[in-house]
């Protein structure tokens, strides 16, 4: 069984519908992309798997029905989430924002804080410095550090690349692919960018106006004309 | 003259530090103003008086006493109250208000309409160099360091105190740390009635019980707000310090009968000036 299924999946947002009988599957130790231009409900449907939406519908993670739990629960249950902001805690230093990640696994701290800073050494070199004047990237390293704290099976990213150089975006992927294929951890990535989903995913779905395709591999999107036409310029 | 404005600006400065510091937590977690802070305040004092000048029990009970009865009328306001109302500051604030207006009127069925005095929680008087002052006060400022530099090191160092930064910084960041935003809240509004009971005590031993007597600290304490902006302990600490000289600069310089009106101006003045407080940024 998958690790985590969607199904039917509506979400509003008072009277707006944001998501639209969205499904999707993910097995354990895959990753999977969700890509869509802007205001698609990318971030939308990533909110409503940890519980931060009014949704209705059917979504289970590691055989458990979370549809009508609390975030908190569905947190520890095994889900790291980086934000597309990050929601980082700006007055903290960026350690505190890792031991904050810890706060539903205090017994692995030690082990996952080198885990983090082994992944990223520049949060360790700057681990006092307030994540309110770090830089994108870093804060975007910080976000995915503090997700890793509390051992996630599944690891959501919202929008890795987002307003990253491409160097920055290189490392990046590298250290999710990394993350997949050494810890065995699951990824869900959303992206508007398809060349980077497609790099490393293998099975991404097309999420647009808030409906959802049926996924593909990098190899059928590439033959695919209209996909052709939409993502990567005729 | 300096001595005497520089001893009593600090004691009254502690003290006052002491009375925000529950409104202030409050403030920096759920950004709401709790206007029933302070009948935590008289609560503390009123049930301090009537454990230990009417049951007889001592110093130390009853003290526990206040404290319990603080922290129970904290949760109880953001059981009832708060948390029903929490997407609805003005709600928030207006009913809040009203609880204090009715606190203040089941006092008076209870205790009565005379003020009561209170004894000193230590008696004897300090005399340096011609000033004096009462150990009571000194005992009050010597708690108040206490009690800030403990909720200092608690939220700093702590697991729990570091999720109530979290919180009061970045709500979604909390929560998808794993933290439950409502177990945060409760533990704020428990040490919050907590905090304001003690300094209930101290308060009301420097001057005198009576229904009314929530109205100062609550004044104090939006002050605080204010002239710190959202949030520091130490911003605080500096405002409490800031309204604490002005006001026994005022009364002692000008005339006594000021007390409380240069309070207000200051408010108004911060207000007009920096309406951010001279040192505010969202952290706790
Ligand atoms: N809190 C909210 N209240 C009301 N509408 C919202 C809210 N958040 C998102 N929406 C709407 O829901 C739709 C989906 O938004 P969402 O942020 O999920 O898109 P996205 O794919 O993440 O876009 P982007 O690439 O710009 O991040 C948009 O039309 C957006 O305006
Ligand atoms: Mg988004």
């Amino acid at each position: 069984m998958a690790l985590l299924s969607i199904g039917d999946l509506d979400v509003f947002y008072g009277r707006a519908q944001a998501l639209h009988g969205v499904s999707l599957e993910v097995e354990a130790g895959s990753i999977v992309a969700v890509v869509g231009p802007n205001g698609a409900g990318k971030s939308t449907l990533l909110d409503s798997i940890v519980g931060l939406t009014r949704r209705r519908g059917q979504i289970t993670f590691a055989d458990t029905d979370i549809t009508r739990m609390s975030p908190a629960r569905i947190i520890r249950l095994g889900i790291g989430y980086a934000t597309e902001r990050g929601n980082l805690f700006p007055f903290m230093g960026v350690k505190e924002n890792l031991l904050v990640g810890a706060y539903r696994k205090r017994d692995a701290i030690e082990a996952n804080l080198r885990t983090v800073f082994d992944l990223f050494p520049r949060l360790e070199e700057r681990q006092k410095q307030e994540t309110a004047t770090q830089s994108g990237g870093e804060r975007q390293m910080a976000s995915l550090g503090r997700a890793l704290m509390s051992s996630p099976t599944l690891l959501m990213v919202d929008e890795p690349t987002l307003g990253l150089a491409p160097r920055v975006c290189l490392e990046i992927a590298a250290v999710l692919k990394d993350l997949n294929e050494r810890l065995g951890l699951t990824i869900v990535i959303t992206e508007q960018n398809v060349n980077f989903a497609m790099s490393l995913a293998r099975e991404v779905y097309l999420l647009e106006t808030g409906r959802i395709g049926e996924p593909r591999t990098p190899e059928e999107l590439r033959e695919s004309p209209e996909i052709a036409a939409a993502y990567f310029g005729d | 003259m300096a001595l005497q404005i520089l001893i009593q600006g600090f004691v009254l400065s502690g003290l006052y530090a002491l009375i925000a510091v529950g409104f202030t937590m409050i403030f920096s977690v759920g950004r709401v103003l709790n206007l029933a802070y302070g009948v935590y305040i008289m609560l503390g004092g009123y049930i301090y008086y009537a454990a230990l000048q009417e049951a007889g029990l001592p110093v130390f009970a009853s003290f526990i006493l206040a404290i319990l009865a603080g922290v129970t009328f904290g949760l109880l306001t953001y059981i009832l109250l708060v948390r029903r109302l929490e997407d609805n500051p003005i709600a928030v604030e207006i009913s809040t208000l009203i609880l204090a207006v009715v606190m203040q009127a089941l006092i008076v069925v209870i205790f009565g309409a005379a003020p009561k005095t209170m004894w000193p929680v230590i008696r004897g008087v300090l005399r340096y160099e011609g000033v004096s002052v009462t150990m009571n006060i000194l005992l009050a400022t010597g708690v108040s360091w206490v009690v800030l530099g403990g909720l200092m090191a608690f939220v700093r160092y702590t697991h729990l105190g570091r999720a109530i930064r979290a919180v009061s910084m970045d709500r979604k960041g909390a929560v998808i740390s794993g933290i439950e935003p409502s177990v945060i809240s409760m533990v704020t509004w428990a040490l919050s009635g907590a905090f304001g009971a003690i300094a209930g005590v101290f308060f009301a031993t420097f001057t005198q019980l009576d229904s009314h007597m929530w109205v100062f600290p609550l004044i104090i304490s939006v002050a605080v707000v204010i002239v710190g902006g959202i949030g520091s302990i130490v911003g605080s600490l500096i405002a409490a310090h800031i309204i604490g000289f002005v006001e026994t600069i005022t009364t002692t310089l000008i005339a006594a009968e000021l007390r409380g009106v240069s309070t207000m101006l200051l408010i108004i003045l911060v207000l007009l000036v920096r309406p951010k407080g001279l040192f505010g940024k969202a952290e706790l």
